[in-house]
């Protein structure tokens, strides 16, 4: 049905063909509106402003061809910060042709009050009415009918996580986008703005008309809630609920890991290496450079995977926004409110979406801060290397071992945080807490698979491009021969350009406990995308076969040996070090361009330069103490 | 109806002022509600919080219930359809009054 998407783009300027703009408050469910009738999944959350930028998507509905765009949520036609902004520019548009305004029937009142200033607007409009299943399991029950007279709008119910009533609303949408072609824009005489107290008035007697309670109260939403924000339960939980997250990630994803792992050196590898065996140059370059890079990051796909998965299952269920609440305290301590730990979490997962995400804060100061902050969240590319370099060197405590990662890495957050508006980044302001609490949802399986696929694919677009180019890249550094008498694909690695380079570097990490040229040349790779930094191992230590099993004992035999005589003794100290600088090392080219798309190129740079500082301090701090316990 | 001696006018203006006074008075602050115990809100005692309190549905008029109260002196309480966590410097700014 769909046939384009682009995302990122203004999508006002294309053909005329009509635009529909699916309008409406914070979370309830435009983008997943968006993607039952357009087919193209986004991020989608149960939690207010998962979406900062605009999606769009060209479709054919009925031999009727519209454009339909996915915008960030509004309160109201104040716009309060720059998503919000973002979209009351689009609404000002004249290009704009149909307005589908979304209502949450759980959440109606406020969700009419939008709708009638979006009346003023004076556009022609069409009302979704969403979650009504789970207004019925709150005792609220909207007349469609009367709630259509009251507005003198056409009212259609859908439920777009199970499809129903989609294909009604496409029909709506059609039929009135047909009528304006020969109307011409039939609309009725301007409405006149109304007054607050009018506003209140028209929403308070359409409700009377159209809504009817039944009490349920106390729901259990409300024991949920007062459980999962209570002091000291909301903070076990969300601990408990972190800690099982990724020891789950780690165990259950092994057997998965050996599974890929043999696929790769028992089904692909032996063939192509016959292939190849007359171009020894082209075999290393294949076989040793993408095969053994790319192959070893492919084994972290059933991690990734099974992570992205309890995150969205976590989001969609709404206790995300729980969470906010409980962590709010925190975030004050660092003077930051509580709805800036949503672009964090985002960070979890990659830094890139994390940094954009900011934009639902609404004081400059606060997403320049949190902006700022987000590279010392762990991304899942940090995760693989935990994952990795903790199973060679903690064996059964690696689950622990990266669940003390993520503490570091949110302890690392909130003092950066806290250091920022204490010196550079003064004059935030203190804003009171307001959070408002998603209802809670049984997670639906084609939402959370389809979300975690969004994010698969895109740790694959990754592999298959980046890494795939840093790898050729490193590969090429490898060949050319720097000093002995060797001949270009055919140079020890400590002979190469890149074992040059990486060389002189490695003193830089004498005091860190980790100043081995393989380790040192591979952080720097590291400052592409985090991944890299496996995959360069493997490369380095030329290992070349990608089987997990031989890493183990192969590729983790020499990183141990290793690490045993560059810290002198002392590896558990050396390693423990090694991962915090990787946790606060600058995350990716990616992230640093994300910065300076957001905040421009002297606060990047800014970020990167105390992320350096940061994390060879900490290193150096946590060897030298780490040696004198361990 | 004829109009009020300047005596009556003055009486009726400070019995006026008096009523909103101890109608204020009696009103509680959501720091102060019962739990699960419906109220409404009758005003709103800082302007700056006005236009933020009011995109979230707080305003004079609406449902009121405090539900419990949360981590960081926070406050969830459900206003109408909708359930939210206030801070105390918030909390405390919004007067409420139960049915009678």
């Amino acid at each position: 049905m769909c046939s384009s998407c682009d995302q990122n783009k203004h999508p006002t300027t294309a053909l005329k063909t009509p635009l529909v703009a699916l309008v409406g408050r914070p979370n309830v469910g435009k983008s997943t509106l968006f993607s039952r009738i357009s087919g193209i999944h986004r991020k989608m959350g149960n939690w207010p402003a998962t979406t900062v930028e605009v999606g769009s998507a060209d479709i054919v509905v009925n031999g009727e061809e519209f454009r339909i765009l996915d915008i960030p949520g509004i309160s109201s036609l104040s716009p309060a910060s720059p998503d919000e902004k973002l979209t009351h520019d689009i609404l000002m548009e004249d290009d704009l042709d149909l307005i589908v305004a979304i209502v949450d029937a759980s959440n109606i009142a406020r969700c009419l009050f939008l709708v009638s200033q979006l009346k003023e607007l004076n556009k022609p409009m069409v009302v979704a009415l969403t979650m009504t299943d789970i207004a019925r399991r709150r005792g609220i029950y909207v007349d469609i009918e009367a709630l259509s007279r009251g507005l003198d709008i056409k009212v259609v119910a859908v439920l777009p996580r199970s499809k129903n009533g989609t294909a009604e609303l496409e029909k709506i949408l059609t039929q009135t986008l047909a009528q304006l072609k020969t109307d011409e824009r039939d609309l009725k005489e301007s409405t006149p703005p109304l007054g607050d107290d009018q506003r209140i008035s028209f929403v308070s007697d359409l409700i009377t008309s159209s809504v009817t309670r039944t009490s349920t109260r106390p729901t259990l939403s409300d024991r949920v809630d007062r459980f999962l924000t209570a002091p000291i339960s909301g903070a076990l939980t969300l601990l408990g609920v972190l800690w099982i997250v990724f020891q789950s990630t780690t165990t259950l994803a092994s057997p998965f890991q050996n599974w890929i792992s043999s696929i790769i050196s028992g089904v692909i590898t032996p063939p192509i290496e016959d292939v190849l065996i007359s171009t020894p140059w082209l075999k290393g370059l294949i076989v040793d450079g993408v095969i053994s890079g790319v192959g070893t990051l492919l084994t972290f796909l059933p991690v990734m995977s099974i992570m992205f998965l309890l995150l969205s299952l976590l989001e969609d269920s709404g206790y995300m926004a729980r969470a906010a609440v409980v962590s709010d305290r925190l975030m004050r301590f660092a003077g930051l409110p509580g709805k800036a730990l949503l672009p964090l979490i985002v960070g979890f997962g990659c830094n890139v979406p994390a940094v954009s995400a900011t934009r639902a804060l609404s004081d400059a100061r606060h997403r320049l801060i949190v902006g700022l902050s987000v590279p010392f969240t762990a991304c899942s590319a940090r995760l693989a290397v935990y994952i990795f370099v903790a199973g060679i060197f903690f064996g059964g405590n690696a689950g622990t071992v990266v669940f003390g990662m993520y503490i570091v890495s949110i302890t690392l957050v909130i003092l950066f945080a806290l250091f920022l508006r204490l010196t550079l980044i003064k004059g935030a302001m203190r804003e009171p807490l307001l959070i408002e609490l998603p209802p809670y949802r049984l997670p639906t399986t084609t939402f959370v698979f389809a979300d975690a696929w969004l994010r698969v694919r895109g740790f694959l677009k990754e592999v298959g491009g980046i890494v795939v180019i840093t790898v050729v890249a490193i590969w090429f550094l490898m060949a050319v021969p720097i000093s002995g008498n060797h001949q270009f694909a055919n140079t020890p690695v400590n002979e190469s350009a890149y074992g040059a380079i990486a060389k002189g570097i490695t003193p830089i990490f004498a005091p860190t406990g980790f100043a081995d040229w393989h380790t040192a040349g591979a952080l720097v790779t590291g400052f592409v995308a985090k991944e890299v930094v496996i995959s360069s191992w493997a490369q380095n230590y030329s290992v070349d076969s990608p089987n997990r099993q031989l890493i183990i004992s192969d590729l983790g035999k020499k990183l141990k040996l290793d690490f045993e005589r560059s810290s002198s003794g002392h590896s558990s100290a050396a390693v423990i070090a090694f991962l915090i600088f990787l946790t606060s090392y600058t995350p990716c080219v990616a992230t640093i361009a994300a910065q300076r798309r957001e905040f421009g190129l002297k606060w990047a740079l800014t970020g990167v330069a105390f992320q350096l500082a940061i994390a060879w301090l900490l290193a150096v701090a946590v060897f030298q103490i780490g040696r004198l316990l361990i | 109806m004829g109009s009020l001696n300047p005596e009556e006018l003055l009486f009726t203006q400070h019995f006026h002022h008096l009523n909103q006074y101890l109608h204020y008075r009696v009103t509680m602050k959501v720091t102060a509600l019962i739990q699960n115990k419906r109220a409404v809100v009758v005003a709103i005692g800082d302007d700056r919080y006005l236009s933020r309190l009011r995109s979230s549905g707080i305003r004079p008029g609406a449902k009121i219930e405090l539900v419990a109260r949360t981590s960081s002196r926070g406050f969830l309480v459900k206003v109408d359809d909708t359930r939210l966590v206030l801070g105390y410097d918030l909390a405390e700014k919004i007067r409420c009054d139960y049915f009678t």
